[in-house]
Formats: structure tokens, C-alpha cells, sequence
């Protein structure tokens, strides 16, 4: 039997339709990956051994009686542990929510279960998506499976690296400021932010409910297009669900000769690491190769997207935030004391040091007399943020650019608040402006991954993915 | 200009969230640090651009005024930490142990 756990989703599909497998032997050999190696990596928060075996042996006995498949049949898939699985813990890694088993399920997952997927778990990530390493987990790192010293990147760390070490087929993440795309960087996989609005939010626990987005992480563009073909389109359960959001499953066959690629001067700046523009300088010159025609673009607003970021991001999520008080769900307020010290030393106990930073720097930026300061001036900023890209996208298809300025960085090594923040400094302004991207690795003859990102225009997500597969056919060859 | 005019205690009010005294000048420090670094958004010249609030021009989202299948009341009761006889038990708004906090 070959090893189902390297298989992307086609050769994993056609192996149990050709009974070369079953979903229980595929399902099993990833509780034993996951059983060997997964205490040295820490993608895990909760693994549903027995769960994922019943999932299992329902797809076996269908696939024995015959008939049709649904799409994702015997996918196993992880689960971020900000985002609802009936049955399943989800404490978006935070300790205020810790024992919490929420009485729903998101639609995404829903989905995902309809479509055949297995769930077998739920991974780890920065507390409320609140990080780019995962070190901000109220529970414990997430290791890097390509060198145990280093970071996952994040928030979704914990389904990145899940993916990357074969403890899963595919995994949702979820993406406010970058946390798809950095870890699925860092980690070698593919990760995608799909345009604001295409995929529900409904069970996903909001940090900045005006950026949050449920994106996919996989091994190829053609399996993440595989999970966000079955988890797009349109739910009453989110009123900024798009009402007509949907992505084809078949690629577009995709001319590179007619496609326009904007390279933005200010992505490529002094903080780019060696060998992330060598990654970046390879999928550049095999764009140009395959004939596609790149031009080089000017986003001038680049320099305060992460400003903007950090304004946006704390007020939205000081103001989410709030329902935390230790009342109708979550950790237990002391019934001793009145309502405000008994829900404020809930909070000011359990919730970690970032969380508590950006309520913080959310309360103050929403407050009267700071408001106009800080808060509008930076709705108003993200409004250039926007015509930025607008203008961009009246020459180009798609926009080029690095993930992360570096590679993985060594556990523990970023100290410095502004320094983490920086991280996300090619990956926000997509966030603000609420376009879709996709994380692509591309070898650059180095030893730790390096990812290069692709920004397409709003809901035009289908064609993003034919492009992002196409320059993965391209690498593939070369 | 800084925040100093609002000390930090008084913020952490506005959040509802008690700050521990022995971390207090720790989080001020980073406080400062990143008002300092969103301040730099001042410089920007935006004084007549319109705000950015929704991405998606989306406004005004109805449904129809129907009764629709959802949990059951008893579900969601019973994910309350304090309870008492199928309702959920909140700690008193004007409880005599918040008088020193006030």
C-alpha cells in the first residue's frame, strides 16, 4: 500500500476509488503520524481519534456499496481551533476559553463534513489569531516541521505545519492580517486568503470581523481550490457573506502569454532577506519565461498598512473581545464579586499578554477624544490602502510579491513588538483592502521554505487559482 | 502628543479587564510603543478622503422575518458557568464589592 498521508487530494481520491486504500487505512496512518512526531511539532490542540475512525468506516461502507463519491471523500482535514466543530473543543488557544465545546458547527465545516471530509482535529494558532509565530498560544509553541528550532509562523500555525508534516491532506486557517499566507510560507504549504465576504464566517470566533477570512491550507493550488470550491458561497449565517460567491472546480486553461503580473517596487525593499528574493526572483523569471508580462507597479500607501493594521485590528477586536466575561460560556467568573471585578479579573487573569495589548490599544483608539486620532484617520488611510490597489489592477492581472521579508525565524528569537508586527508587512494592506492571495512555495535553492505571494482582484478568486496552478505546473517542469 | 493624559489603569477600565500591578509598567511600556507606531499614521495626508468600514460595498443585509430552526434554549443555558433552576446566574451589577472600584 503506498503512503496515503503525502498524497494530494486527486491521487488520494483515485486510490480509494481503486480500493488501493480505505478511508479507515488513510485515516489511521495520520493518527500514526500524528501519534510519532506530533509531540515534537505541537499542530495539535485536540485530535478526534475516534471521531475521525466512525467518519471513516460510514465513507467505507458507501465506497463498498458503490455509486458516487462526494468531491472530498476520505479528505482528512485539520480544523483551526478558532473555528466550530460540534463535538470539539475550540478555544481559539486561549485559556478563557479553555473546556469550551461549542453547541454548533461553522458552516465551513459543515461543508467540508457534506462534502465527505474527515475532521480529525483541531490545531493550534496565536491566541485569538493574535500573532505571527504561534508562540502566543495560551497552550504551547507550534514547531516548524522543516526544522523543530524554529517557528510555525501564524496565527494558523498549528494547520500549517499540520499540513506540512502529513498529519492531514488539508486544513482551514483563518486570515485577518496574514495568518494563512505567513505559516503556509514558513512552512512550505500552499495557503490561500480568499476575497472578503466569499467564504462565511459563521463559527469562526471574530478578532476583526471587517478582515477575518476563512482560507485553506494544502499542497498545491489544486487542492486548496478543491477545499474552497466545497466552503465558498453564499450563508445567511454571515450578513457579509457575498451573494454570489462561488469557485469553479475545473481550471480556467490559462493563457500566461495574455496575463499581466504587477510587481510592486515597495514589496522589495531592504528588509528582504537573500533568500527570499531568490525564491522571489525564480517565480518572477519562470512568469516571464512562460510569456506572461511583468510590470512594475507602485502601491505608495504600502509604508502604512501595518500602522493601519494595528489601529483596526485591537479596536475591532477590544470590541469582539468583550463578550468574554465569564457568564453565558467559557471559564467561570468569581460569583463572589460584582459584576465588573468579577468578569475584569476573569479577563485580566486568562487572557495572555496580547490579547491584553490590543484591547488595550482598542479601547484607547475608540475612545472619546482619540477617536477621530486614531481610529478614523486610519478607516480614512485604508481608504488609499484600497485605491492603491485599484489603480494597480487598471494595468495588471495579478500582483507579485514575497510572502514574509525572511524565512522561518529561530523560536523564541523575536522579542520585540513592533519587529513581530512587521511580519505581516507584505500581507495586511491585501487584509485592509479585503482582496484574495495565495501563498505559493518556490524552491530557491536554500534549505528552509520560502513562499511568494499572488494578489488577485475581489471575487475574482477562480482566476487567482488558475494562475497560482499554472506557475506550480511551471515550477514543477522546470 | 502621547496618551499620557489617560493613564493606563483607566484604559484597562475602559476594556474591562484588571490589570496587575506588577505588570503594569511593562504594558505601559508597550502601550506607548505601539500608540507611537499607529501614530505615525498622522502624517498621512487623508484629511478629505472618505473611511473604509466594509470592503465588499455589502449594506443593509435582511432575511426574512420567519421563524427558522435553531438551538434550543436549554442548550445554550447549559453552557453558562453558574447556573440556578434552568437560568443563568450573572454577578450583580450594583454589588457592594465594586464600591473601591469605582
Amino acid at each position: 500500500m503506498p503512503d496515503p498521508t503525502s498524497l494530494g487530494i486527486g491521487d488520494l481520491k483515485e486510490g480509494l476509488r481503486k480500493r488501493t486504500f480505505s478511508c479507515r487505512e488513510v485515516v489511521d496512518a495520520f493518527l500514526h503520524r500524528i501519534a510519532s512526531d506530533d509531540s515534537r511539532i505541537g499542530s495539535f490542540l485536540f485530535i478526534d481519534a475516534e471521531g475521525a475512525r466512525a467518519a471513516a468506516k460510514s465513507l467505507d461502507e458507501r465506497i463498498a456499496e458503490g455509486g458516487d463519491l462526494p468531491h472530498l471523500a476520505g479528505v482528512v482535514v485539520a480544523v483551526k481551533d478558532n473555528i466550530a466543530v460540534r463535538g470539539m473543543p475550540a478555544t481559539a488557544a486561549s485559556r478563557i476559553l479553555e473546556g469550551y465545546v461549542p453547541p454548533y458547527e461553522a458552516t465551513v465545516v459543515e461543508r467540508l463534513k457534506r462534502a465527505g471530509a474527515i475532521v480529525i482535529g483541531k490545531t493550534n494558532l496565536d491566541e485569538f489569531g493574535m500573532g505571527a509565530s504561534t508562540e502566543q498560544s495560551g497552550f504551547h509553541p507550534t514547531a516548524n516541521p522543516h526544522d523543530p528550532t524554529r517557528v510555525a509562523g501564524g496565527s494558523s500555525g498549528g494547520s500549517a505545519a499540520a499540513v506540512a508534516a502529513e498529519f492531514c491532506t488539508a486544513a482551514l486557517g483563518s486570515d485577518t492580517g496574514g495568518s494563512v499566507r505567513q505559516p503556509a510560507a514558513f512552512c512550505g504549504v500552499v495557503g490561500m486568503r480568499p476575497t472578503y465576504g466569499m467564504v462565511s464566517r459563521n463559527g469562526l470566533i471574530a478578532l476583526a470581523s471587517s478582515m477575518d477570512v476563512i482560507g485553506p491550507l494544502a499542497r498545491s493550488a489544486e487542492d486548496a481550490r478543491s477545499l474552497l470550491h466545497v466552503i465558498a458561497g453564499h450563508d445567511a449565517r454571515d450578513a457579509t457573506s457575498l451573494p454570489q460567491g462561488s469557485v469553479a472546480l475545473a481550471p480556467d486553461r490559462l493563457d500566461l502569454k495574455r496575463v499581466r503580473v504587477g510587481v510592486p517596487a515597495e514589496y522589495l525593499g531592504g528588509r528582504l532577506s537573500g533568500e527570499v528574493r531568490a525564491g522571489f526572483e525564480r517565480a518572477r523569471s519562470l512568469l516571464e519565461r512562460a510569456g506572461a508580462a511583468i510590470i512594475d507597479v507602485s502601491l505608495p500607501t504600502t509604508e502604512h498598512a501595518v500602522p493601519t493594521y494595528y489601529v483596526i485590528n485591537p479596536a475591532e477586536a477590544s470590541s469582539n473581545l468583550g463578550r468574554y466575561d465569564g457568564i453565558r460560556f467559557g471559564q467561570p467568573h468569581d460569583p463572589s464579586l460584582g459584576h465588573r471585578l468579577a468578569t475584569a479579573k476573569l479577563r485580566g487573569g486568562r487572557f495572555g499578554s496580547e490579547p491584553i495589548r490590543r484591547i488595550l490599544v482598542g479601547s484607547f483608539t475608540l475612545s472619546s477624544g482619540y477617536r477621530d486620532r486614531y481610529y478614523h484617520t486610519a478607516q480614512r488611510v485604508r481608504t488609499l490602502i484600497r485605491q492603491d490597489f485599484v489603480g494597480a489592477f487598471e494595468d495588471v492581472d495579478f500582483l507579485l510579491t514575497p510572502t514574509t521579508p525572511t524565512v522561518a525565524f529561530p523560536l523564541g528569537s523575536v522579542q520585540d513588538l513592533l519587529t513581530m508586527y512587521e511580519q505581516d508587512v507584505y500581507l495586511s494592506a491585501v487584509s485592509l483592502a479585503g482582496l484574495p492571495a495565495i501563498s505559493l512555495p518556490v524552491e530557491h535553492g536554500g534549505g528552509l521554505p520560502v513562499g511568494i505571494q499572488l494578489i488577485g482582484q475581489q471575487q475574482r478568486d477562480a482566476e487567482l487559482l488558475d494562475v497560482a496552478e499554472s506557475l506550480q505546473g511551471i515550477m514543477k517542469d522546470s | 502628543m502621547k496618551h499620557q493624559a489617560t493613564p493606563l489603569q483607566d484604559i484597562a477600565r475602559l476594556g474591562n479587564l484588571e490589570v496587575r500591578s506588577d505588570e503594569l509598567e511593562r504594558l505601559s511600556k508597550e502601550f506607548d510603543t505601539i500608540v507611537e507606531f499607529v501614530g505615525t499614521l498622522q502624517r498621512v495626508k487623508a484629511e478629505d478622503v472618505s473611511e473604509t468600514a466594509v470592503v465588499t460595498e455589502l449594506e443593509n443585509v435582511f432575511r426574512e422575518d420567519s421563524v427558522e430552526p435553531s438551538l434550543h434554549h436549554r442548550t445554550l443555558v447549559e453552557h453558562a458557568p453558574h447556573r440556578r433552576g434552568g437560568l443563568i446566574r450573572a454577578p450583580g451589577v450594583f454589588a457592594e464589592q465594586d464600591n473601591d472600584d469605582a
